[in-house]
């Protein structure tokens, strides 16, 4: 008998189908990986799990654990499993927890429940399992005291604090850096094999789950596509949808190198550096100055492309927003194109910025939902000097859409008519409409599903190729780094530590904060040769 | 506004109740400046406190004057009085809490103590203080509950603003060199347009209750000219005999103060961006 | 936790500065001559002389406002014009019914809110739901003086339960004193408990759609006990924050209820001084009233502070 199974799970909301039959199972001290892009049903399964579905969903099918009937359970038996047999980490830490309670008061909880001990039992076992999660002596922080990643492993003590037998992980790490990542999913992975706990990861990325689960089941539209033993399957696929999963997870291929050698480069910065003033604690203590970024310095030539990685944190964003002009630097220099830039030059910060465009992470932040795509697309011509006339704006926004491979048919809808891909289109369109020398792009790819990163990063190479623009592409996503960059600069700490081409760099890094961004980044290519090697 | 969330303006039940009343109360203020059943202003002492009948709807005061017309009137005299003092809490507080917003930093803290100074300040005092050196008036009301939704509106106007400027595509509208005044105006206004609408619906219905009182207290509009407040003040003497001279402002006011709050659920629900996401 | 106490503390006390500055310009310098203003355009030059005099209005205004404002802080407000007694005495007089009525109204409407927005979070959609919820509504569109008239004519004149007004003084016994303040808690009381039912009600609900309530859920704790151990306390931030300007409201509708009652309170003492023009017993009054407002909202940051760990800092 399965520890958990599912058979013909469907659920609809609201009349609509979710999920369409889905079969799983799951064994004690084995993990099973449920792969998807978003929308998929993920997390629909795992909720209908835990019988945590919204109001409006209706469930069918059957799901048992240890052979007790889940569906039919009434919702005290539901309370005893929940946390008591069955345990759960959701995907955003910053909100999974309660903000006026201690963590130790959060995790004492889920034990004085099911294992009805005194305070001070729960007390002590609350303790051990921080210990144990690698957060010992924080029984009395709250959780804004924490970081994301600490917070995760606080919500992995508590899903694992009342010693279920079945752990399931919703997207435990996508909010996390990679360095982060490894350590949550080794952390997980740790704590099923000791305690014999079956897991449950659920993930959207092949290449996290792929050296890690025993079997893969692989979700397309609310429907199992295929499942089988995690390696056999992803070598293998038998279905096509598995197959273009895997193709756009492997490595991308490395783009041709370029030789011609500039004469002077476009951007430079020397010796950037910025300042924040920390927000004071107390009175009696001076406030402490935070050095975002530390002198760095970086070249950029016409044409190149170059990689700005490093974990979350690092001061990659804030050097950006400084070459932008959205941040002003405490100390050092910015040149484009040979000439100094200043907030307080407006005109010539104009000038550069005519000629150094922007595209941000978030497809659904960047645009403001309350204006067409032609507004949109059309604000960075406010930067002209003379105002073009309607026809003419209208004729430069169709053109920038027919650049990135949209019809001029969008420039009358609104933002939230367009997918998440479509959109990071727009940004592209909106990007490229002043024919700028320099783009930089802030994690452009890291919010979308992989197939649609793959053509993402095509439509930036063919940009690159045909219109000679250079890239500042900023990314904590080595696979990217790799597929776009002539050039890739490490960021630790807010210093650039290491800079090279990006087969150097990835292949034989040098620094210890290189090293370990490289040991940490899941690769599918490597570990699908690693296995077919043994 | 798309599509859907106009649909669902129309599917919502207290927005429609809401809506009906506060025309309802705007019509007949409106219809008050054309025509009343009888003149206001004329008092007629052979009819005076006479109960509810088919000559006087809703009964006739002390003085002999029809009710239900000084009801209308009062409509108009409430309606004009809170509409002016929200405009001017909307008109300066919006901007106040942009302009705050955008800038952070000293402005920010100037309209943050500016506002709790106005808070410490409740409308009532105001007046009373104005009323002190003044003498009463409806112009009175007007200030004293205006000043103090000049910092309501500031705060919304801030709050909302705040969770707008660090979205990403003001940092691309920066990007694209625009100022802060023109960011302000071309996105953080239109993002923050439903909470400022909700709010005036709110504030709309305080500000009655506000006048009501402070007409009450002989603080607002002065006779002869009819006001809802005055005519509960001359009610309460005469509860035992004449208490539909009680009722029927009574009335007036819930109803509109009702249908204001309605309205502002139903324009809460149906513009609220949590909902419209789904 | 310390410096958040100072910060407020001190922004606390420079709004009660610049209110004290408001109230001294509005009521001694704008007038002009509030000697005049107070005994109107016929007084005699001797009486005028001798108010003068009385307050001190040939020194500067620097003077007049630091001995006004010292004299605040003595709680030595100079003697009323009308009254010919000591201001401090007639505000003590008056407290002892106002600050009763104002407490009890205050606890009354909590005591039946936050139990009724409870309920009503709890059976979000259900008919116990709705049905508070519609009487909330009603509740919080009535005029608090036209509730008090409902009560006078149901209470006092058709029932002849309790007195249709006046205040017989705490001296004639504590029982007939609160017996005359029955219809004004409960006029003050109800409209402001159906704000803040709604207030609950809403915060709760809030609370209950956040993530780390499907966190709680998800270590097995029950539907119920998740709304008391977990939503409840993150609610009490909006509770809290409407509490402190429902205070504000309330002194507004004290001074409005002791009338409708003929309560001799502080009310309706500032009410007869402007009829009377006794600007001298107006500005201290109107003072210590916004003085209340502004420590009671101190109070209210204070309580963010003890809700909410992140609250803590400056």
């Amino acid at each position: 008998m399965s520890l958990l199974a599912l058979q013909n799970l469907s659920v609809t909301i609201d009349g609509k189908p979710i999920l369409r039959g889905i079969d799983l199972s799951v064994e004690s001290g084995r993990t099973v990986a449920l792969v998807g892009e978003s929308g998929s049903g993920k997390s629909m399964t795992a909720l209908s799990v835990m019988r945590l579905l919204p109001r409006n969903a209706a469930a069918s099918g059957t799901i048992t654990l240890s052979g007790i009937d889940l569906m039919h359970a009434t919702e005290r038996q539901m309370c005893t499993l929940r946390g008591g047999r069955v345990g759960m980490v959701f995907q955003e830490p910053m909100t999974a927890l309660n903000p006026v309670k201690t963590i130790g008061e959060q995790i004492a909880e889920g034990i004085r429940i099911h294992l009805r001990s005194t305070f001070r039992e729960a007390q002590d076992r609350a303790a051990g399992m921080l210990d144990r999660v690698g957060l010992p002596g924080m029984l009395h922080r709250y959780p804004h005291e924490l970081s994301g990643g600490q917070r995760q492993r606080v919500d992995i003590a508590i899903a694992c604090a009342a010693e279920p037998e079945l752990l399931i992980a919703d997207e435990p790490t996508s909010a996390l850096d990679v360095v982060i990542q490894k350590q949550i999913l080794d952390l997980l992975q740790n704590l099923a094999s000791e305690r014999g706990m079956g897991l449950l990861l659920i993930s959207h990325d092949l290449a996290v789950v792929a050296d890690r689960a025993d079997e893969i089941v692989v979700l397309k539209d609310g429907a199992v596509v295929e499942h089988g033993k995690t390696i056999d399957t992803l070598r293998t696929p038998a279905h096509p949808y598995t197959l273009e999963l895997t193709r756009a997870s492997s490595r991308l291929p490395a783009r041709p190198r370029r030789h011609e050698a500039a004469l002077s480069p476009l951007l430079e910065t020397r010796n950037l550096t910025r300042d924040y003033v920390e927000r004071r604690t107390s009175w009696l203590t001076p406030r402490q100055p935070f050095r975002a970024v530390d002198s760095a310095s970086l070249s950029i030539e016409p044409g190149q492309s170059v990689a700005l990685v490093g974990r979350s944190g690092c001061g990659k964003s804030t050097l950006a927003r400084m070459i932008l002009g959205l941040d002003r630097p405490t100390s050092g220099e910015i040149l484009f194109e040979g000439k100094p830039l200043h907030l307080e030059d407006r005109q010539g910060l104009n000038e550069a910025r005519r000629a150094m465009q922007v595209v941000f992470q978030d497809p659904y932040g960047s645009f403001d939902p309350r204006q067409t795509v032609e507004k949109l697309v059309a604000e960075p011509l406010h930067l002209l000097p003379q105002r073009l006339g309607k026809a003419e704006r209208h004729e430069r926004v169709a053109e920038a859409l027919a650049q990135v491979g949209l019809s001029a048919e969008s420039l009358s809808r609104y933002p939230h008519e367009f997918s998440g891909g479509q959109r990071q289109r727009l940004a592209i369109a909106r990007a490229i409409i002043l024919r700028p020398k320099l783009i930089i792009a802030d994690e452009p790819v890291s919010a979308l599903d992989v197939s649609i990163r793959a053509r993402i990063l095509e439509l930036f190479a063919d940009l690159n190729a045909r219109l000679g623009v250079a890239y500042l592409f900023i990314t904590h996503d080595l696979q990217v780094a790799r597929a776009v960059a002539d050039e890739v600069l490490v960021m630790d700490n807010g210093h650039i530590v290491e800079r090279g081409p990006p087969s150097n760099v990835f292949d034989r890094p040098q620094t210890e904060p290189a090293k370990a961004l490289v040991a940490a980044t899941p690769d599918l290519g490597r570990t699908l040769a690693q296995h077919s090697a043994i | 506004m798309s599509a859907s969330a106009l649909a669902r303006l129309e599917l919502n039940r207290s927005l429609t109740i809401g809506f009906a009343i506060t025309s309802i109360m705007l019509a007949t203020a409106l219809l008050s400046f054309l025509w009343t059943p009888y003149d206001v202003t004329k008092l007629v002492v052979a009819d005076r406190t006479q109960a509810p009948s088919l000559a006087h709807l809703f009964g006739t005061d002390h003085l002999g004057r029809d009710i239900l017309s000084m009801v209308m009137v009062g409509a108009r005299n409430s309606i004009a009085v809170a509409l002016v003092a929200v405009g001017i809490g909307a008109g300066l507080g919006v901007p106040l809490g942009l302009w705050a917003a955008a800038k952070g930093g000293w402005v920010d803290e100037v309209i943050a103590r500016g506002s709790d100074l106005v808070f410490a300040f409740p409308a009532l005092l105001s007046a009373i203080m104005i009323t002190a050196i003044l003498g009463p008036g409806a112009v009175n009301a007007i200030i004293a509950i205006g000043i103090f939704n000049i910092p309501v509106f500031a705060r919304v106007a801030r709050a909302g603003a705040l969770s707008i400027w660090p979205r990403e595509f003001i940092l691309a509208a920066r990007a694209a060199g625009k100022g802060l005044a023109r960011i302000s105006l071309e996105h953080v206004l239109p993002n923050i347009f439903s909470l400022i609408l909700v709010q005036l619906s709110i504030q709309f219905a305080l500000a009655i209750l506000a006048e009501a009182a402070l007409s009450y207290l002989g603080l607002g509009a002065q006779p002869p000219l009819p006001s809802w407040g005055r005519m509960l003040f001359d009610a309460q003497t005469r509860m035992a005999v004449a208490p539909w001279m009680a009722i029927f402002p009574g009335t007036a006011i819930a109803l509109t103060v009702l249908g204001l709050n309605l309205l502002g659920d139903g324009l809460n629900d149906a513009l609220d961006p949590r909902r419209r996401r789904a | 936790m310390g410096a958040f106490l100072a910060r407020r503390l001190l922004v606390a006390l420079l709004t009660l500065l610049l209110a004290s500055l408001v109230v001294f310009a509005v009521l001694e310098v704008l007038p002009g001559d509030p000697a005049r203003l107070m005994l109107g355009m016929n007084a005699s030059p001797e009486a005028l002389a001798a108010l003068r005099e009385q307050m001190g209005l040939e020194q500067p205004l620097l003077t007049r406002y630091l001995a006004w404002t010292s004299g605040l802080l003595s709680f030595d407000l100079g003697r009323s014009y009308t009254y010919s007694v000591p201001v401090s005495a007639l505000v003590l007089e008056r407290l002892s019914v106002s600050l009763p009525l104002a407490l009890a109204s205050l606890t009354l409407s909590t005591l039946i809110a936050i139990p009724v927005g409870i309920f009503a979070a709890s059976r979000r959609g259900a008919t116990g739901d709705t049905l508070s919820m519609g009487l909330a509504q009603v509740g919080v569109a009535i005029p608090n003086f036209w509730f008090a008239l409902l009560l006078v004519y149901l209470f006092a004149v058709w029932l002849r339960w309790v007195p249709a007004g006046g205040f017989p003084g705490w001296g004639a016994g504590v029982w007939p004193a609160m017996k005359a303040l029955i219809l004004p808690t409960l006029a003050l009381a109800l409209p402001q408990a159906a704000i803040l039912a709604r207030v609950t009600r809403a915060a709760l609900i809030d609370a209950l759609d956040q993530d780390y309530i499907r966190t709680a859920r998800a270590k097995g704790v029950s539907r119920s006990s998740v709304l008391w151990r977990h939503a409840l306390r993150n609610a009490m931030i909006p509770v809290a924050t409407i509490m402190g300007l429902q205070f504000a409201f309330l002194l507004a509708g004290t001074v409005v209820v002791e009338n409708v009652f003929y309560l001799p309170g502080l009310g309706r003492l500032i009410f007869q001084a402007i009829t009377q023009r006794d600007l001298i017993v107006v500005e201290s009054v109107v003072m210590l009233l916004v003085a209340s407002v502004i420590l009671i909202n101190l109070l209210v940051d204070l309580s963010y502070a003890l809700i909410d760990p992140r609250q803590r800092v400056a």
